[in-house]
């Protein structure tokens, strides 16, 4: 079992604060997906760890041992570059033994984990290609063999994907994924994009402000993402602002009338009057029922795309906000519709 | 973590350490010497008269501008050439426009005067023709000789540089252009020629910029009627021994090719000649028309006849033995001969120097493998320097390109002027002639390693440093690997300046101790068949060795392509 942690990484970047306090950690067996908008600090914080950059306070661990004054050729990690970063100089094969070679491997383990590594990413009859001849994809699994093969002891990958189109993204995803956890080595996956995210995060760190806003399961950080700013990064679009007007039962006042939301379990309620936002799950929401029991939130269909195993409505509720749902048929634009809201569609979020 | 830092942002701290070699270089051989033709100036009387100023720089920008005309004018047509025909023999024909660039201008008056002057091969044949007793064609020490020398040499810069901007254009300007309904003339006045104003214009002033410091050119063909800047510079100091007077015109010289620099320089900055991804080979083809035919064969001729045919001369003339002495009519008596060559390697008392002239093929080869050393180091590490922001490099950056503006004969003077007497003179220090050199090489090492050093993106040495290799490594394993190519061909060129350089060594150079171009020049000055038939042969010597650094330049492309 290893595991790296980090713990209250500060970094200025031109005299702003870029990391304020960044405190996360990574197992063996998992991958941890950083999730963040761009210049929010993501890479800063993988080039830390590699030993690029210094943090300017905090504390790298690895084992549990400080690794701050360990130099990066000697961490033995791997780091995949956005940009691949291939040497232009060498040919596939020389550019997998790289690591090998630095570390001095004798050559027969050099020329055997090379084999190996271009096996893992099917790559093993492109070894004497020279590398500026390669495609951006295969630019990219040439780029994950390099960081394998010298097996190194954390993975770390800084927006592998963002540089290729989107049907190869979904290809490769797929098959990072296998890789990932074929290897079991602890690995932090660095992307801008929740899609990205979900496929290959067992677990998912939102870095925000300097911050990591939160971190756990991916499906968990889903069901109950712990702020707005989290809801919104996650893309969902049934978010209402309202006013607590009884804690029991929950009761939110809000342009479209009276909900009733959930808390998250564990989290504080905050007080009557505070200013809140009320989350509207798209999933499993009954549209048009008459249901006297619960909330009702009315709408007019904004917009309704056809996307070959369900659709897609927009509808624009009563506070002007275009709330996206996925749904079984289509409805005709225009048309006014009732959304039946039961207590677990609605969830309270905190500001 | 202070190397990482370091290694992070390349250089960070260390800079200033990187700056301090070839500074000191600069200071102790380029400042001190310019200080001391300052100072000699004003300590020493001499003789200061307006007009020995005023006639020489009028002169000076007369034939520069003139020979930066014809030379544009010639140029163009093979700079469409080159860029748009694919023709049979195009790489071995690009190859020699190129060979006269960095040929040394002894070589260039020796092949001129093999081929037209009083004894060369030109006069020779209307003698025998005609019958006549003197040479009927009189070339040397006139204008024209100075002129065709100019584009001789300079035509490369032209076929270079706009042919590189013309070959990079997207065609599809031009078919846009049709299509929309211009003529191929309007097509070419209203897209093309606007977009290639700039490579031309650079062009011209970098051509401008040779043409202006011109001195083996004027001092051999021009001959005693006409003095550039530099030439007066040299009769000056050397013949009327009139220091001041040398001085001042090196200052005048210094600040003309500054200003001609300062105009490069802008003309170049942020320069966006429209390079779009592009097809090897597209927008070429083979010439079809008749008139496209027409343009290829007199274009290849026209060079030919300039540029091959008097090296072709010079070549033929080293191994042909004529025993009559000029102008003497019917004891004209031709044979193959080898005798100019092993005449190299005899110390004959009636020589020029008191040493076997093959001594001076030791002496440059010596020197110009010490200056492409000196000069690769260097730049080099002012390359790593240069990479460096801030405003030690603002400061710094014009102060390194300060001896590319100043010229070779000011270079000479201000060496003779700081160092003879003291304990760096000549005859106890032999390093005066390679740091010259050195000095005079270090620009063109610097803008060819710096790009390349410039282009290597920060990721590949932090992706090898994360790989496990040292800093040292990632130095040796990545960055040099990836210079390699600039750095051989900054070592070649500066091996074929060093080997050429005549306007700083006929200064330094002791009598005794000469280098190839100015044994080469002596020996033209000099009369006798023998004397010039060695001038032949060591001139002949001289072309072989550009033209096997020229093929290993072509191989290692980089430098030569990056010329503008």
């Amino acid at each position: 079992m290893s595991r790296l942690e980090v713990i209250d990484l500060h970094k200025d970047y031109e005299n702003n604060p870029l990391l304020n306090g960044v405190s996360f950690f990574v197992d063996s067996g998992e991958t941890l997906c950083l999730l963040g908008s761009s210049g929010s600090g993501k890479s800063t914080i993988l080039r830390i760890i590699a030993g690029i950059e210094t943090p300017d306070s905090g504390q790298v661990l690895w084992q549990g041992r400080d690794i701050n004054a360990v130099p990066v050729y000697r961490r033995n990690f791997g780091l995949m570059f956005q940009d691949y970063a291939l040497f232009p100089h060498l040919n596939v094969a020389e550019n997998v033994a790289f690591g090998l070679r630095m570390q001095r491997f004798p050559q027969e383990k050099v020329t055997q984990s090379v084999q190996q590594a271009l096996e893992q990413v099917n790559m093993t009859a492109f070894a004497e290609r020279r590398v500026t001849d390669l495609s951006g994809g295969e630019q990219q699994r040439i780029a994950l063999a390099r960081a394998l093969a010298a097996s190194p002891q954390l993975l770390m990958l800084d927006e592998p994907l963002a540089a290729l189109d989107r049907s190869l993204r979904v290809e490769l995803q797929e098959e990072l994924r296998a890789l990932l956890h074929e290897t079991g080595i602890p690995a932090i996956y660095v992307t801008h994009d929740q899609e990205e995210a979900i496929t290959l995060g067992d677990r998912l760190a939102l870095l925000h402000d300097g911050r990591i806003v939160q971190c756990g399961l991916t499906e968990a950080v889903f069901h109950y993402p712990a702020n707005r700013w989290v809801a919104e990064f996650l893309g969902m679009t049934g978010l209402l602002t309202g006013m607590i007007s009884a804690r029991d039962p929950l009761t939110v006042q809000t342009e479209c009338g009276e909900l009733h939301p959930q808390s998250i379990p564990g989290a504080a309620v905050p007080v009557t009057g505070s200013t809140v936002t009320v989350l509207v799950k798209p999933v499993g929401l009954n549209i048009g029922l008459d249901d006297a029991t619960a909330d009702v939130l009315n709408g007019i269909v904004e917009d309704v795309r056809f996307l070959g195993d369900h659709y897609r409505v927009n509808i624009r509720l009563c506070s002007g906000t275009i709330f996206s749902v996925p749904t079984a048929t289509a409805f005709p634009v225009g048309d006014q519709i009732n959304l039946q809201l039961s207590p677990g569609d609605l969830l309270l979020l905190l500001e | 973590m202070s190397i990482l830092r370091a290694l992070h942002t390349r250089v960070n701290r260390s800079g200033l350490l990187l700056w301090a070699l070839p500074l000191a270089l600069l200071v102790v051989f380029f400042f001190y010497p310019l200080f001391a033709i300052l100072r000699v100036m004003f300590e020493h009387t001499g003789a200061i008269f307006i007009s020995d100023i005023w006639q020489p720089l009028g002169f000076t920008f007369y034939q520069a501008l003139i020979s930066t005309l014809l030379t544009i004018l010639f140029g163009l047509p093979a700079a469409y050439v080159f860029s748009r025909f694919d023709f049979a023999g195009k790489r071995l024909m690009r190859m020699l426009t190129m060979l006269p660039f960095i040929l040394p201008t002894v070589v260039t008056a020796a092949a001129f005067n093999s081929l037209l002057g009083p004894r060369g091969w030109f006069n020779l044949l209307l003698m025998k023709l005609t019958g006549s007793a003197t040479p009927p064609v009189i070339f040397l020490n006139t204008f024209g000789a100075i002129l065709i020398a100019h584009v001789f040499y300079n035509i490369a810069i032209i076929i270079r540089v706009v042919g590189s901007a013309w070959s990079q254009l997207d065609p599809r300007l031009d078919h846009s252009a049709r299509v929309l309904g211009a003529s191929p003339w309007r097509s070419f006045w209203q897209v093309t020629f606007p977009l290639l104003r700039r490579p031309i214009l650079s062009a011209a002033l970098l051509v401008f910029l040779f043409d202006f410091a011109s001195f083996g050119v004027v001092l051999m063909l021009g001959g005693p009627s006409f003095q550039t800047l530099e030439v007066a510079i040299y009769s000056q100091a050397l013949h009327y021994l009139n220091l001041p007077m040398a001085g001042l015109l090196s200052l005048i010289q210094l600040a003309c090719t500054l200003l001609v620099t300062l105009v490069y320089g802008s003309v170049n900055r942020g320069k966006t000649i429209p390079l779009f991804p592009r097809l090897r080979g597209e927008g070429t083809s083979k010439p079809r028309a008749p008139w496209e035919k027409g343009i290829v064969f007199l274009t290849i001729t026209f060079l030919f006849l300039l540029q091959v045919l008097p090296l072709l001369a010079l070549a033929t003339r080293s191994f042909v033995r004529l025993e009559a002495d000029r102008g003497q009519r019917g004891g004209v008596e031709t044979g193959l001969t080898l005798e100019y060559y092993r005449e190299l390697f005899v110390n004959r008392s009636q020589s020029v120097f008191y040493v076997p002239p093959v001594q001076a093929i030791g002496n440059s080869l010596q020197y110009a493998a010490v200056t492409t050393l000196i000069s690769c180091v260097a730049g080099t590490l002012l390359a790593y320097a240069m990479l460096k922001k801030g405003a030690a490099r603002r400061w710094l950056d014009p102060l390194v390109m300060l001896p590319f503006g100043a010229s070779a004969v000011t270079l000479g003077l201000g060496f003779i002027v700081a160092f003879s007497g003291s304990s760096l003179a000549g005859a106890s220090f032999p390093w005066l002639v390679p740091l010259a050199h050195s000095l005079i090489a270090m620009p063109f090492v610097l803008r060819a390693v710096q790009p390349a050093l410039a282009s290597i993106p920060v990721s590949l040495l932090q992706s090898a440093a994360v790989l496990g290799a040292s800093p040292l490594r990632v130095w040796w394993e990545v960055e040099m690997k990836l210079i390699s190519r600039a750095l051989i061909s900054a070592a070649l060129f500066s091996f074929t300046i060093s080997l050429g350089e005549f306007g700083a060594t006929t200064f330094i150079a002791r009598p005794d101790n000469p280098t190839l171009p100015v044994a080469i020049f002596r020996y033209l000055s000099q009369p006798g068949a023998m004397n010039f038939g060695q001038a032949m042969a060591m001139s002949t010597i001289l072309i072989l060795v550009c033209a096997v650094s020229l093929a290993l330049l072509e191989k290692f492309n980089q430098f030569l392509t990056g010329m503008d």
